[in-house]
């Protein structure tokens, strides 16, 4: 079990299996983020800015394919190994468990995304335009990046800011559900979930907790701890053999009731897979690396 | 009476007191308002939230517009609107592109300084043999629409980018309603798509993309299972649990197997012209003689499962060249298994009851009736760029007006050019009919028309409908629509179209989110029709021909139909399938492409009949070997900045419909693909700009095979 050093930690969880690849999210994080347009030229040097991306992941040959969209964004690691090559300290981690990015210290030594397994860095290789006026749909909340100057997601920090600033000064906890990053406000699906690991009872809390045996945390063979937990899909690998609802038998082993009514995995249906070398799958037996929303 | 020193302190000070809390108590300035009432709200710093209606897609959901001092910078969803369900879509947000876009239409072309633009189209409209062309028809803009039209005989052509028309054609004949198929995937629990790319482009895609969350993760119910079959993997495909790969214009057989196996299990009558053994389907499908036995024995179970699920949904599309027999007997196979197919109306008019028929121009007659006519109207549709071969008709017509906020193809051929304004600028009302109740979709302006030249579409529409001499008094639709309402109700759905403070926005899901219940507003909704209703069902009878060698077909993005391409978030977003951004490509199947030694980025040639395209090849696994594709939505001609378009921000690339052939098939209405196609390899190679191999190192095997 993970464990949390400041008295917040904000996580997400990802159900691969209901996101439909519509990238609304990702639009959604351009507006909010005031991520630029590179164009043409600069896309085609693979110098996209996208703070958060939909891999499109393909296994098998035609004909017997099989697609999976993942929304990648910054993982939020625990023990985010950018943090510790950066030699000016631009990127930190915060108290309640964001690996923030300070501009103004940056340098564009470029290590941090390098040494980030997800590529979830962005790096000012231009300076960013927006030409009139276009320069008016630029979130105010947000700052504009200069050239020479890596940026990544921030889980919409100016909205937690905001979110935390107004419950101390109604002298409250911030409740859950206040804070929502614009990815999850945009996803229609309802594939994302955010919200306090820290808090038991928090959705993302609960959503964890329901689906711990699909959860898989990405590239935790490097002890990264991410705190975003993504959910595998139930891919019945043979929807034609039959009818009978995967999840007709109740699994106890999670001693939540939500547990019971949700849907039994294909995992358990069928031999689950060895864990990957590079993709770690949330159980018991791997306490150390496991995020978990117990804080 | 005595008046101390003491006393005089005590009312002073219980004066100053007085006087200090009520200087104190400031006026409202959050809270559930409306535009209507245009209060004085404008905080200076604070964010305000306006609930409008998002006009981009057919859903019209309800969305809230984030401002700062009057700049919209965000949309967001509306958790308890029944149709966004809180979700938006990429062309809702990225309409922020559109309203600050530089290249927007600054002042009105061919209308003088002192005359109104509505009263110069009417009177061009007035003098007969007029064409109006608009993508859709409804709420009040429609009725205007269908106003002039019947005022003046013109005839309106219906080009929508999603067949509604057919559709509604063909629900019609199944199920006697002109209506649209509403996909509550929510209920379902085995899901078959045959040829359709229904989750990313439905009527409603926010809420069939809600559906789908619910179909596959409902606490407290079960996965659904999903197949799909296509000719090529497009976004639904993608999901599904099962894809399997046929032949273009061979999804009809499936369903015509799959009708047969049912009705031989008792689950009712199949169409005789249809049934089709799963054996000769596999053949007709374009199966290897020895695939054939596993690909029948495969239909025979799937028929098994759809015969024992709960609420099975099968849903065709009209990707093929058979589409309308496809959606036909996907209809028809979920009205067997059903009892009915789940519709709903989203293009309801408002006014008085008045019929279509006669009203509308099929695919087939508009070549011809821009040929004879007069005049154009053209409500905001791409017509040069999206039907090429009408391009010289349309050029042929003597008066061709364009109301459109942005510049393209068509606004470049136009002799009166009306800039409008963009939905976050203007008002609009459009009603939608479900089974269970009616809704508004109200729109208000979220933020100052940022050109004070741009027209408000309605108003537009209503200064044209009363210049041709339709009464705007009464059958003012605005009108209707404010008359019919007490003024509470009218004001109750302004709130909805309003605005609330940011902490109450989001402790979702808040009450001004939701719209009123139905039973609330029964008797007080303005009088409303559909113009819809009376349409001719189709005749299907054929399952139709495949066709032979190579077929060229229209891949469809979230540029749609070119309409989003003038959008720089859009255009750089990386394709579903193929993560490419900027430009269009060509797709070919990868052991097709191996065979014929073409490599990625290689600059290959497609040819249908006279016409070609060349450009970058994309060999992909999720495309038949016997077809070839190229993506909508980019190739526009038309950059009024070249400045601009320099920087990339207008399309690259080709317009596929350059290779279709421009006559209407069998149905009478124009397709997306052609047969006869071939593919020639170039010189050279062009980079594409793809995402698909950037990231090397991220697991393949996190989920399971």
């Amino acid at each position: 079990m993970q464990e949390f050093h400041g008295e917040l930690q904000w996580g997400m969880t990802i159900d691969v299996d209901k996101c439909t690849g519509c990238k609304a999210c990702v639009v959604a994080c351009r507006a909010e983020n005031n991520v630029a347009v590179v164009g043409a030229e600069q896309a085609a040097m693979g110098r996209i800015m996208d703070w958060l991306r939909i891999e499109r992941i393909h296994h098998g040959t035609y004909p017997h394919v099989h697609v999976d969209f993942i929304p990648m964004l910054c993982q939020q690691c625990g023990a985010a190994p950018c943090e510790s090559v950066c030699p000016v300290f631009a990127a930190v981690h915060t108290h309640d468990g964001l690996n923030g990015q300070v501009y103004n210290r940056c340098i564009g030594t470029r290590v941090c995304a390098n040494n980030c397994p997800y590529h979830v860095r962005m790096f000012n290789f231009t300076y960013p335009t927006w030409p009139e006026p276009m320069e008016k749909l630029l979130n105010p909340d947000v700052t504009v990046r200069n050239e020479g100057i890596m940026e990544k997601c921030t889980f919409c920090v100016q909205r937690i800011r905001r979110g935390t600033l107004d419950a101390k000064v109604e002298k409250r906890e911030v409740y859950d559900g206040e804070v929502r990053p614009a990815c999850e406000q945009a996803c229609a699906a309802e594939a994302l979930t955010f919200g306090l690991l820290t808090d038991s009872e928090s959705a993302v809390s609960k959503h964890y907790d329901r689906n711990k045996f699909r959860s898989v945390l990405l590239h935790n063979e490097h002890d990264t701890r991410p705190n975003v937990v993504y959910l595998r899909p139930d891919r019945d690998p043979a929807p034609l053999e039959s009818v009978t609802p995967l999840g007709n038998k109740s699994h106890g082993d999670h001693g939540h009731q939500e547990n019971h009514s949700e849907m039994k995995p294909s995992a358990e249906a069928t031999p689950a897979p060895e864990p990957a070398a590079s993709a770690t799958p949330v159980t018991e037996a791997t306490p150390a690396v496991t995020a978990s929303p117990r804080g | 009476m005595n008046f101390n020193r003491r006393d005089f302190l005590k009312v002073g000070l219980l004066s100053a007191s007085a006087l200090t809390f009520t200087a104190c108590g400031r006026p409202v300035e959050h809270g559930i308002v409306s535009q209507y009432q245009m209060p004085e709200y404008k905080v200076l710093g604070s964010p305000s939230f306006w609930a409008t209606t998002c006009t981009e897609l057919r859903s019209d959901c309800s969305v809230s517009v984030k401002t700062v001092e009057n700049r919209a910078i965000q949309v967001i969803g509306m958790p308890g609107h029944f149709f966004s369900k809180g979700g938006v879509t990429t062309a809702a947000v990225s309409s922020l592109n559109a309203l600050y876009h530089p290249d927007r239409i600054p002042k009105a072309v061919g209308v003088k300084d002192d005359e109104e633009p509505g009263e110069v189209v009417g009177a061009a409209v007035k003098k007969g043999d007029a064409v109006i062309i608009t993508d859709r028809l409804c709420g009040s803009v429609g009725d205007a629409l269908v106003s002039i039209a019947q005022e003046t005989g013109a005839k309106i052509w219906v080009c929508d980018s999603l067949n509604s028309v057919r559709e509604r054609r063909i629900l019609k004949a199944v199920t006697g309603r002109a209506e649209l198929p509403l996909l509550d995937l929510e209920n379902r629990d085995y899901f078959v798509t045959v040829g359709s790319n229904c989750i990313a482009e439905s009527y409603t895609p926010t809420r069939t993309e809600w559906a789908y969350g619910r179909f596959r993760k409902t606490p407290g119910k079960l996965r659904g299972r999903m197949v799909s079959f296509s000719s090529r993997m497009n976004a639904t495909d993608a999901n599904s649990d099962m894809w399997e790969p046929i032949a273009l214009g061979s999804e009809p057989a499936i369903l015509g197997a799959l009708g047969k196996l049912l009705q031989d299990k008792g689950k009712g009558s199949f169409p005789s012209w249809a049934a089709l053994t799963p054996e000769e389907a596999a053949e007709k499908c374009g199966v290897a003689e020895d695939g054939r036995k596993k690909f029948a024995h495969h239909l025979e179970m799937l028929a098994d499962r759809l015969a024992e699920a709960n609420s099975p949904l099968v849903v065709g599309g009209f990707q093929g060249p058979n589409g309308d027999a496809t959606v036909f007997l996907a209809h028809t196979i979920t009205k067997m298994l059903n009892g009915d197919v789940t519709t709903f109306e989203p293009d309801n008019l408002v006014g008085d009851k008045k019929s279509g028929s006669g009203l509308f121009l099929t695919d087939e007659q508009v070549a011809d009736a821009l040929k004879s006519a007069k005049t154009v109207l053209v409500d905001n549709v791409d017509v040069v760029y999206r039907f090429p071969w009408l391009a010289e008709a349309f050029k042929a017509v003597k008066t061709r007006i364009v109301a459109a906020p942005l510049p393209n193809d068509t606004t470049g051929e136009a002799t009166v050019l009306v800039p409008v304004r963009t939905w976050m600028e203007d008002w609009s009302d459009l009603l939608v009919t479900s089974k269970t109740g009616d809704w508004y979709g109200i729109g208000q302006p979220a933020v100052k028309n940022q050109h004070p030249a741009a027209q408000s579409v309605l108003g537009f529409y209503l200064t044209v409908a009363e210049a041709v001499g339709v009464s705007v008094k009464d059958t003012s639709p605005r009108a209707a629509l404010m008359g019919d309402l007490d003024q509470g109700a009218w004001e109750d759905l302004q709130v909805r179209g309003g605005h609330w403070k940011q902490d109450e926005d989001l402790r979702y899901p808040h009450a001004a989110a939701y719209p009123p219940p139905p039973t609330d507003n029964a008797g007080k909704l303005p009088k409303h029709y559909s113009v819809f209703a009376d349409l001719e069902p189709m005749n299907v009878n054929s399952l139709g021909e495949v066709p032979s060698g190579m077929s060229f077909t229209v891949l469809h993005t979230h540029l749609g139909d070119g309409q989003l391409s003038d959008r720089p978030w859009l255009q750089e977003l990386p394709d579903a399938m193929t993560t490419v951004v900027w430009d269009s490509w060509i797709e070919i199947n990868a052991a097709y492409a191996k065979q014929n030694g073409i490599s990625r980025h290689d600059v290959v040639t497609v040819t249908v009949g006279s016409q070609s395209i060349k450009g970058s090849a994309y060999p992909s696994e999720f495309i038949h070997p016997q077809l070839v594709g190229i993506p909508s939505g980019r190739g526009h001609k038309r950059a009024i900045n070249p400045n601009f378009a320099k920087l990339g921000w207008v399309s690259e690339g080709s317009n596929p419909k350059t290779l279709l052939p421009g006559t209407p098939g069998s149905n009478g209405y124009f397709g997306s693909t052609a047969s006869g196609a071939t593919v020639a390899k170039g010189v050279g190679s062009k980079l594409l700009a793809t995402f698909d191999q950037r990231v090397y190192n991220l697991p393949r095997h996190i989920l399971p095979e």
